[in-house]
């Protein structure tokens, strides 16, 4: 019978323990990555619901005819950008931008409590253009940001945002019908 | 090694193996609830947008009808005349039959959607 020296004494329970390690690491690993999923998709639930409110809102207000002349004539006259500078519901006479983009953050913060725009734009419809030059369909497209699973972490205390796990963006689009 | 420790590290690793199996079958486990929170909301989606949209479209879709797999599955629909708030409660899947998972305090996947109606 082969007998074994003082150095293997113990080995199956150094294995035993760095499996469980190895075990834990990866639980801990795919809990984070699960909950970054989990966020993305309640952060494109939340997307979905503010475009579809501001779009809704749009297409029940006959003031959106006006809306859609100023958009056709400038393109930035509806665009609410935090990180572009010249963007915001002021160029917007008809009051309706602000308006829509309110509504829409209501409906994102109905789903998400956390939940904030960080870019939204109506835009015309572009393939529902007419020769004639009359108010087109609008489109909403927006940006939704919530917390991602490590947001309240010191990693994510320099705003790392590219580790993809601190802010999580959904965009969603939605449309008048006609 | 004394001729009493023979074979004392297979029994070690034979008694690991029940739990190493016990830790896998949890993760196992967890990743089919994780699968059903997911069916949840993109049922409570699914349903939020067809009641949303103009009931004139025709009748809202069941949650049977939009997610086969929801078997013992649960959709309530509030409407007030602004929004719609769809809840949709799935029956906990148990990797072990006759299990409830239920009783031993497992919570059912659930996912509430909330969104304004659109214009008829």
């Amino acid at each position: 019978m082969v007998r074994r020296g003082r150095s293997n004494r113990g080995a199956v329970a150094v294995v035993a323990v760095t499996v469980m390690f190895l075990i834990l690491i990866c639980s801990v690993l795919l809990s984070i990555r699960v909950a970054a999923v989990v966020t993305a998709n309640r952060a494109q639930i939340a997307a979905d619901a503010a475009a579809h409110a501001a779009a809704g809102f749009l297409a029940a207000n006959p003031v959106s005819d006006v809306l859609s002349f100023e958009v056709q004539q400038n393109q930035t006259a509806c665009l609410i950008d935090a990180g572009q500078p010249g963007t915001g519901a002021e160029n917007d006479s008809t009051g309706l931008c602000a308006a829509a983009q309110s509504r829409a953050q209501a409906a994102a913060a109905a789903n998400q409590v956390a939940a904030q725009l960080t870019s939204f734009e109506v835009a015309p419809d572009t393939r529902k253009y007419t020769t004639n030059g009359g108010p087109v369909a609008l489109v909403v497209i927006l940006q939704v940001q919530v917390h991602g699973p490590l947001s309240d972490t010191v990693l994510c205390a320099g705003n790392q945002s590219a580790l993809g796990l601190c802010q999580i963006a959904a965009w969603s689009a939605a449309q008048e019908s006609g | 090694m004394r001729s009493g420790e023979r074979g004392a590290e297979s029994l070690e690793f034979v008694a690991l193996v029940p739990l190493l199996a016990f830790v896998l079958l949890l993760a196992w486990q967890g990743f089919v609830l994780l699968n059903q929170q997911s069916e949840a909301e993109n049922d409570a989606r699914a349903l939020a947008r067809a009641a949303a949209i103009c009931s004139l479209n025709g009748p809202m879709p069941s949650l049977g009808s939009i997610d086969a797999a929801s078997m013992g599955g649960s959709a309530q629909v509030d409407s007030s005349a602004a929004t719609v708030r769809v809840r949709v409660s799935l029956a906990p899947h148990s990797l072990l039959t006759g299990v409830d998972l239920r009783s031993v305090g497992i919570p059912s996947p659930a996912a509430t959607v909330t969104m304004w109606r659109e214009p008829c």
